[in-house]
């Protein structure tokens, strides 16, 4: 949304962060497949999941510490793991983060990191690669083993926990529950067909993450930049929700204060079609361009209400959406900018 | 943030795009103000309730309870299989001990589902509490359960199933068979030759409320329970006893079927009847789910509830106490009966006529049970329906001796006549389910 949509909508910009990682992976997604976007940084690696090209959105709101809230966001999850995060020998276990404590020994931090492991390896191009010894040798001696293998055996688990992480998300999508039979029977079911990384060390990370797992394991172009260019390019995105009781006479939609009488035969096109209208005013008011406003129905539920032994009235639950991605007229800008730098 | 005392698992599956036909009453929108009164009472963002997915049955846990003809695919929908998924997976979460206890709202319900099956009758299929004990039986070695029935109707379909089982104590409490369908379920049905004393039915008059149904929880199940010692305790939670309920005459409550869970504490419960889709269905379920997970349901109440015009009446309450009294004589009694029938018979018949309203077929029974020493005896049943059609059908039960095995083979094997379209042997002990001859 523009900034002055987000002066009346503030709660709107919680993890946007996450999200604009993924907004910046888009145009680098395949376009008919499944992706597991990993952003992978300093303090935290946040994962979210593409279906061609289309975000995955959080069912009913996104969690945030623990706290549950009712804000639209896309279904991303975090993990306290990431290129600075401090690893450690517990009890002969080789630990990593969930803190940081600053950066890299390489670059003057206190406590080994991931990236150090990297550097000792010969993986990361910058850096003082003594300091990163100095850091790794105390832990190579706990785990019983030269320092080489130890940077070898830390960068490896960073990578299989990432991964890990990553399946208990897709498990978790692919388990909500759905009320239909035709759900069970045809509902989706998330399998990722590729990976797309981006964040600081993002080559360094896709080399090791391949040969851990079978899927095709790509780095997102210009991956330092791609959030601030998915921040810049996505889309508005909203919903809305409009019930209709055609006993009372009355359609609804509550969180956009809209009440309307409806007559007896007032039926699911009809209910659908004031939705739309009133996405399509909502996403105005957020800033967006009409161009940029693709919707698409999301839920569609009719039932009738029986009093008695006569049905009285229809009940009628629509939930429609702009289809969340980039906006329009910069999807070809964006590619033609990455490919102007001689990066495909 | 609000916190279960006892972690309590949910599958919740209204099946909204399901109905038997677009008049019948076990239709679509059944759990849809249901739905809407869980989320908007925030019951799923407790700390300690979890909602689950149904998982979906196979073929083979049908062949496990039923014998269904001519196949199980031709007389279930999908819905049956993620319906009876449904209680499978709060059984297997429980056995697994993920939660401590659940409940399985789904639909279409089971217990009008005998262990025969031609078609539906009753608005069931398949036995979906059956189904789910047979899989837990056969998969984490479970052995003696509880099924307490406390739908309006008598669980006929249920009692069937385990008429001859001495390890699973059903009991029935229902709106007398006299006044209501199926029209079953007299205190005089305590269980085969082998098996008496494994059912118990509990029927109530009419206008019966909450002090009838917890007089009975009180005086009869819960002490029964307690001298039965099961390893499960299964509740068939139909809430058609409500007083708001369109097709029934009892006076049961929001507040009684809350405090009946809070005692019966039953580790999984399962949705059966229950046609009163505004003013009863919400208030129950939050009722029962509330009282499963420990929390306070004193607050739970429907709008329109007046405990004092619902009240039973003096004469109502002194028949139930008899009623009760004459039930606990006859259970007594029930070791002593089985000895009886194993030293004065080798063989019981059992003959019987079942309708099934829904499809509308006649059907014609005739059981023949070895009357065991040492088992609960291998039975043979030979049924045909108004359509023309005829089956053979064996069942080896779970703990089964040697001697009755091997029988169920020979009788299986030797039948040979034509006139039966399928022939079937279910052999528990072995997990093995076969068919022959099959004529569709």
């Amino acid at each position: 949304m523009n900034l002055e949509a987000s002066i009346d909508y503030p709660g709107q910009t919680i993890l946007s962060g996450p999200a604009a990682s993924v907004m910046g992976s888009l145009p680098f997604a395949a376009a008919s497949q499944e992706t597991l976007v990993l952003d992978i940084g300093g303090t935290t690696t946040d994962m979210a999941i593409l279906i061609q090209q289309v975000p995955l959105l959080d069912p009913v709101g996104i969690e945030l510490s623990g706290h549950k809230t009712l804000i639209r966001s896309l279904k991303t999850r975090s993990i306290g793991l990431g290129g600075d995060s401090v690893v450690r020998v517990v009890k002969g276990d080789l630990t990593i983060g969930p803190d940081r404590q600053g950066g890299p020994m390489a670059c003057g931090g206190p406590l080994p990191t991931p990236t150090d492991a990297l550097v000792v390896m010969g993986k990361y191009p910058e850096g003082d690669r003594s300091a990163s010894l100095r850091g790794l040798e105390p832990l190579a001696g706990q785990l019983g083993m030269p320092v080489e293998k130890a940077a070898d055996r830390i960068f490896e688990q960073t990578c299989r926990e990432i991964l890990a992480a990553a399946a208990g998300m897709i498990t978790e999508i692919n388990s909500k529950p759905v009320y239909t039979v035709h759900e069970i029977l045809e509902g989706y079911q998330v399998k990722p067909q590729e990976i797309l990384i981006l964040g600081g060390p993002a080559p360094a990370f896709a080399a090791q993450l391949a040969t851990l797992t079978e899927l095709p394991v790509r780095v997102v172009p210009q991956w330092q930049v791609a959030n601030a260019v998915g921040a810049a390019l996505a889309k508005n995105t909203c919903e809305v929700m409009l019930f209709a009781d055609t006993e009372q006479g009355l359609a609804v939609a509550p969180e956009e204060d809209f009440s309307q009488p409806v007559k007896r035969d007032f039926d699911r096109k009809g209910a659908l079609k004031l939705a739309f209208d009133l996405l399509r005013k909502k996403c105005m008011r957020q800033g967006a361009s009409p161009q940029e406003v693709e919707m698409e129905t999301l839920e569609e539920l009719q039932f009738n209400m029986v009093r008695g032994f006569y049905t009285s009235g229809r009940n009628i639950r629509v939930k429609v959406q702009v289809k969340p991605g980039l906006i329009p007229e910069y999807r070809e800008i964006a590619a033609g900018l990455f490919a102007a730098n001689g990066v495909s | 943030m609000l916190h279960t005392k006892v972690k309590t698992g949910l599958v919740f599956f209204p099946a909204f795009d399901w109905a038997i036909s677009d008049t019948h009453p076990e239709r679509e929108e059944r759990l849809l103000y249901t739905q809407d009164q869980v989320f908007e009472e925030g019951l799923l963002d407790i700390e300690g309730l979890v909602e689950y997915k149904p998982d979906l049955i196979t073929i083979e846990d049908i062949q496990r309870v039923h014998f269904c003809y001519p196949d199980e695919r031709r007389v279930i929908t999908e819905s049956h299989l993620i319906s009876a998924g449904g209680a499978k997976k709060i059984g297997v979460e429980v056995m697994e001990k993920r939660i401590e206890r659940g409940f399985a709202l789904v639909r279409p319900p089971g217990h009008h589902a005998m262990r025969v099956v031609h078609g539906a009758r009753g608005f069931c299929n398949i036995n979906i509490e059956a189904i789910m004990i047979e899989y837990l039986r056969q998969h984490y070695g479970v052995d003696r359960v509880a099924i307490v029935d406390t739908d309006c109707h008598h669980g006929d379909g249920t009692q069937d199933i385990y008429w001859h089982d001495p390890d699973t104590l059903f009991i029935s409490v229902h709106q007398d068979g006299r006044t209501l369908y199926p029209g079953s379920g007299f205190h005089n049905e305590v269980g085969g030759p082998t098996a008496v004393g494994s059912t118990v039915n509990i029927p109530l008059p009419p206008r019966t409320s909450e002090e009838g149904f917890l007089f009975v929880l009180d005086e009869v199940i819960l002490p029964l329970l307690a001298a039965f010692k099961p390893d499960l305790v299964v509740n068939s939670a139909g809430q058609d006893n409500h007083y708001t309920d369109p097709i029934t005459n009892m006076c049961f409550s929001a507040q009684g079927y809350a405090e009946l869970t809070s005692r019966l504490k039953p580790d999984i419960a399962v949705l059966e009847g229950g046609y009163s889709i505004e003013g009863a269905l919400p208030y129950v379920n939050v009722g029962i789910i509330m009282a499963l997970a420990g929390m306070d349901y004193s607050k739970v109440r429907e709008p329109d509830y007046q405990p004092d015009k619902i009240r039973q009446s003096p004469d109502t309450t002194r028949y139930i106490e008899r009623l009760a009294q004459t039930i606990l004589e006859n259970w007594q009694k029930s070791a002593e009966l089985r000895e009886k029938h194993r030293a004065s018979m080798k063989f019981a018949k059992r003959e019987r006529n079942i309708f099934y309203d829904t499809d509308q077929i006649c059907e014609s029974q005739r059981e023949h049970l070895r009357v065991c020493p040492d088992c609960s005896g291998v039975l043979a049943i030979d049924s045909d329906t108004d359509r023309g059609r005829q089956i053979y059908a064996v069942h080896i039960p779970r703990k089964a001796c040697e001697a009755c095995r091997q029988q169920g083979y020979e009788w299986y094997e030797a039948c040979r006549d034509r006139r039966y379209d399928a022939v079937f042997l279910q052999d528990r002990t072995k997990d093995r389910y076969l068919v022959k001859g099959l004529r569709r």
